[in-house]
């Protein structure tokens, strides 16, 4: 305390900011790393309760049925909700939630969903090489297949993806994946 | 407030701030109603055929749009000129067209000219504008530009074809005028020559920069690509003669530097001895031998022993140059500005079109050459297209901007109308230019972002990007064939703008002049009606509708290879009718005793003529000879500078009897001693954030020495002296030479 007391105003000043702001990195590195959206569960409410369960489940239709986009670009893709109606209008179409879907279908209003699995921007991720060389979507999703709620069952963290990535002799460079 | 709480207060501000950024917005993902069309993927876009204008030379390129923006350029494999490749600058095209500096309207002056102080106006207001001002001009308007053979140069061409006092000129690369008029008085066509690199198995370059800007730098590279490459039979070779080691030379397997303004001699002086060996071992039996004889007779005053010391290359390296014309045809000679940038450069192209047609008849001979000839196929179908598209380049010469300008200070002009030019920044300074711009009654500019000349102008009228709206253009330069360039709007528009031919169209409708179509769109319907029978490529069993949607989809009109011979006729009968006008004067320089070094103005690859300095993209690239990033510099040669104790980075001024620069030395051992080198297109001041205050602008040293024979502007005449200017700056340079890493920190 000595030592503290001996310190002038100002260089006490100094050191608590300089306090402050060490504190406040380590919480918001803390919150940013053990977030939830970024690494961690994310099972968020969507708009409509559609459930992969019944669909890729139960029907057993393919996951590449309604992402067209996986094997052909970066992004999986979300259906169109055109892409709903091609069976809609004819399976459940008095379904309650199936009206809806048809409703907004109808006025050209497209259904906004909540995304679930993300990556922090300076991550890029492609889709289609990955389907190419013949990964099933659950080795990254989970047995989505199973559950009627979406939420993110594996850790994104940058150790997913190297341990992966060393599992199958895939690159490790930086811009492999930060480009 | 007390300490104590502020230092509370501020923390907690703090904290709060901190807390708040590890929120993650709720992220949403809002997917198609109905899809677009089947097959159509939307994340790897739309992708259109267009025709790239970020410089003259029209390459076809295919452009990748992603829900209505320009994502990437690619060459259209198709295209004659580019042939599925594109280059930098034109790559960073697609960032001009979300430039932050873009004019947002049209504007209006509103205080002195050269105030800068505009308002903006709605389109209808600003054509009613023009509309008033060209009513009243009576048809005293000129009209420049870059020397594009565009829409907009046709319609204005077409709306004020009947006034006398009409001008169209044009403010084009230095030289291009000469380029076109050497070889015109064998070949009897003035036009762009066109040396088949591609299938040569020797290139002698002269003073020809052709992979930085030249003709057209795509298909110089992809030309250079075949020879080296393409051929199995031998690996084509160059040699590069000028003054500066080029990004150019470097690509070729030899530099040698020859003297400044002396190599239209050596082509004469390489001609006299193929025309003797021609004759020695009995080659090109088509040339008849008395027109050879007559040849040889006038070119004896060149032989290598008599001129070299003149042109400071020994003899012996002169006849090892002669020699594959002779022993290796097809060997070729192109020329660039250290031929067309003297007073004697059309004089130096006609011993170089003459080499070229000698060694095109020994190389037929011995069938290695692929016939493609000089001359375009068919020179009659151009010139009808081209007068849609304004003068032909031939009638285009500096002398022409020159004379438009003593015309402009004579206040003989009413309305100025200029496009895609910049002269008050990028023509010689002696030209005086602004100020015989300030003596024209009313100046409308159609400069998309503001520039200097944009900044004289009393009405700017924004044109679109050339991605976002229909262009059409005969590119100057196309070998072999004929080719109507098509442009097509492929993205949203960025700004309120409008296309420069349709305000021209509309303000001259509403002015009650007689315009030749509603729209620059029905423009180029209508150019293609009158041609379709011409144009082999689109099936006859089509609609004019779908024959349109044809051209759009392959970028435009231009034979197929199976629609033409690429066997155009050498214009051997001019050749053979010997007309003994092969003659090099001595080349004039400017300036005095106490200039003694020759200044070479060069467009860099990313720079241009200016055009490039406010591209984040380009001024980012490394030049590829200096590696310099974001700063302009000039060049000395180590050994001179070394004399004069400078050194790299030291402030040194330029100065000509014209005027003056100053900027940091850049010490290169491949530039000759008694020359300086500058690039061009620095030293802005009123284009923008990115290109103001960085450099000079080498054109205020220029004079206007002119080469009489073509009209055109001797740009490498001007005699300069160089000292210190006292300080010095460190040049951002990603690594150099030497092996130094000096930008170490640009290798992240």
């Amino acid at each position: 305390m000595n030592f503290w007391n001996s310190l002038s105003s100002t260089a006490k000043m100094v050191a608590g900011a300089l306090a402050a702001i060490f504190v406040g990195l380590h919480i918001f590195l803390a919150i940013f790393y053990f977030g939830p959206f970024w690494f961690g569960t994310h099972t968020p409410t969507q708009p409509i309760a559609f459930s992969h369960k019944l669909h890729a489940g139960t029907n057993k239709i393919p996951c590449q049925y309604c992402h067209t986009l996986a094997r052909r670009t970066e992004a999986a893709g979300i259906p169109s909700a055109e892409k709903c109606m091609n069976c809609h209008g004819y399976v459940k179409a008095e379904s309650p939630l199936i009206v809806e879907i048809a409703k907004k279908f109808e006025n050209k209003e497209p259904i906004v969903w909540q995304k679930v699995f993300d990556l922090p921007d300076h991550v890029w991720f492609n889709h289609k090489r990955h389907i190419k060389k013949g990964f099933k979507c659950q080795r990254c999703h989970g047995p989505i297949e199973k559950v009627d709620v979406v939420g993110r069952s594996n850790d994104f963290k940058m150790g997913f993806c190297i341990g992966c990535h060393r599992d199958n002799e895939a690159p490790t460079d930086c811009w492999t994946c930060h480009t | 407030m007390d300490r104590r709480r502020f230092l509370k207060l501020g923390a907690l501000t703090a904290s709060t701030g901190m807390l708040g950024a590890c929120g993650q917005t709720a992220q949403q993902i809002v997917p198609f109603v109905n899809p677009p069309d089947d097959g159509v993927n939307p994340v790897d876009g739309f992708w259109y055929a267009t025709t790239c204008k970020e410089c003259n030379a029209g390459c076809g390129v295919m452009i990748r749009t992603v829900d209505g923006r320009a994502k990437k350029l690619e060459g259209n494999p198709g295209h004659p000129i580019s042939g599925g490749k594109a280059c930098a600058t034109g790559q960073a095209g697609v960032q001009k067209v979300y430039h932050p500096d873009r004019l947002k309207s049209a504007m209006l002056l509103s205080g002195e000219r050269g105030s800068g102080v505009y308002k903006p106006i709605s389109w209808t207001e600003a054509v009613t504008v023009l509309s008033d001002k060209l009513a009243g001009a009576k048809g005293s308007v000129f009209f420049l530009n870059n020397g594009s053979n565009d829409v907009t140069a046709g319609v204005a061409n077409a709306i004020f074809k009947d006034s006398e006092k009409f001008v169209s000129a044009s403010n084009h690369d230095a030289g291009a005028e000469s380029l076109r008029q050497g070889g015109a008085a064998l070949t009897g066509l003035p036009q762009t020559p066109y040396p088949d690199m591609a299938n040569a198995d020797f290139s002698l370059l002269l003073g020809a920069d052709i992979f930085e800007w030249d003709r057209s730098p795509v298909f110089y590279s992809r030309s250079f690509g075949a020879s080296r490459r393409d051929r199995p039979s031998s690996r084509g070779r160059m040699v590069y003669m000028g003054s500066r080691l080029s990004s150019t030379a470097v690509s070729c397997d030899k530099w040698i530097p020859a003297k400044p303004g002396q190599l239209g001699i050596i082509a004469l002086s390489i001609a006299s001895v193929v025309v003797d060996g021609v004759i020695e071992k009995g080659l090109a039996r088509a040339i008849p031998r008395n027109t050879l004889g007559r040849y040889s007779d006038a070119l004896r005053k060149y032989r290598p022993e008599r001129v070299a010391e003149k042109v400071d290359v020994d003899a012996e390296t002169l006849y090892k140059l002669a020699a594959p014309f002779v022993n290796e045809a097809p060997a070729i000679v192109i020329a660039g500005d250290g031929v067309t940038g003297y007073s004697n450069g059309v004089a130096g192209l006609d011993a170089v079109e003459l080499l070229n047609m000698i060694s095109y008849e020994i190389g037929k001979e011995k069938l290695t050459a692929k016939p493609r000839s000089t001359p375009e196929s068919d020179q009659d179908l151009k010139d009808r297209m081209l007068e849609w598209f304004g003068p032909a380049p031939r009638k285009q010469t500096f002398a022409k901007l020159k004379s438009l300008t003593e015309k402009m200070a004579a206040g003989e002009y009413a309305v100025g109308l200029i496009h895609n030019t910049n002269p008050v920044f990028d023509t010689p300074n002696a030209l005086k230019f602004k100020d015989a711009l300030g003596k024209v009654a009313f100046v409308v500019s159609f400069a998309n972002v503001m520039d200097e000349t944009a900044n004289q102008a009393d009405l700017i009228l924004p044109d679109n990007h050339w991605l976002e709206g229909w262009s059409a253009q005969i590119p100057d330069f196309v070998p072999g064939v004929v080719a109507l360039n098509l442009g097509q709007p492929v993205v949203q528009k960025f700004q309120e703008t409008k296309a420069a031919a349709d305000s021209l169209l509309e303000a001259g409708a509403k002015a009650g002049l007689k315009i030749p179509a509603a729209n620059g769109e029905e423009y180029i319907k209508k150019v293609i009606s009158a041609f379709r029978s011409e144009m082999l490529e689109i099936p006859p069993a089509l609609s004019d509708k779908e024959a349109w949607n044809f051209l759009l989809r392959r970028g435009g009109s231009w034979p197929s290879e199976n629609d033409t011979e690429l066997t155009a006729t050498p214009a051997s009968d001019k050749l053979w009718a010997f007309k003994g006008n092969l003659a090099s004067d001595e080349p004039v320089f400017e300036g005095t005793n106490d200039h003694p070094y020759h200044l070479h103005i060069y467009q860099t690859v990313f720079a241009g003529r200016g055009s490039g300095v406010n591209h984040g993209w380009l001024q980012e690239s490394p030049d590829p000879i200096t590696t310099v990033m974001w700063q302009w510099w000039i060049e000395i040669n180590t050994g001179e500078a070394g004399k004069l104790g400078i050194n790299e980075g030291d402030l040194i001024t330029v100065s000509s009897v014209h005027g003056s620069v100053t900027g940091p030395a850049y010490l290169y051992q491949g530039l000759r001693p008694d020359v300086i080198s500058i690039p061009a297109g620095f030293g802005h001041t009123n284009y923008g954030e990115m290109a103001n205050g960085r450099g000079a602008n080498a054109m205020d040293l220029l004079g206007l020495s002119m080469d009489e024979a073509s009209g055109g502007l001797a740009a490498r005449s001007q005699m300069v002296s160089v000292k210190k200017a006292g300080g010095s700056v460190v040049l951002l340079r990603n690594g150099n030479p030497d092996g130094e890493d000096k930008g170490e920190a640009f290798q992240l």
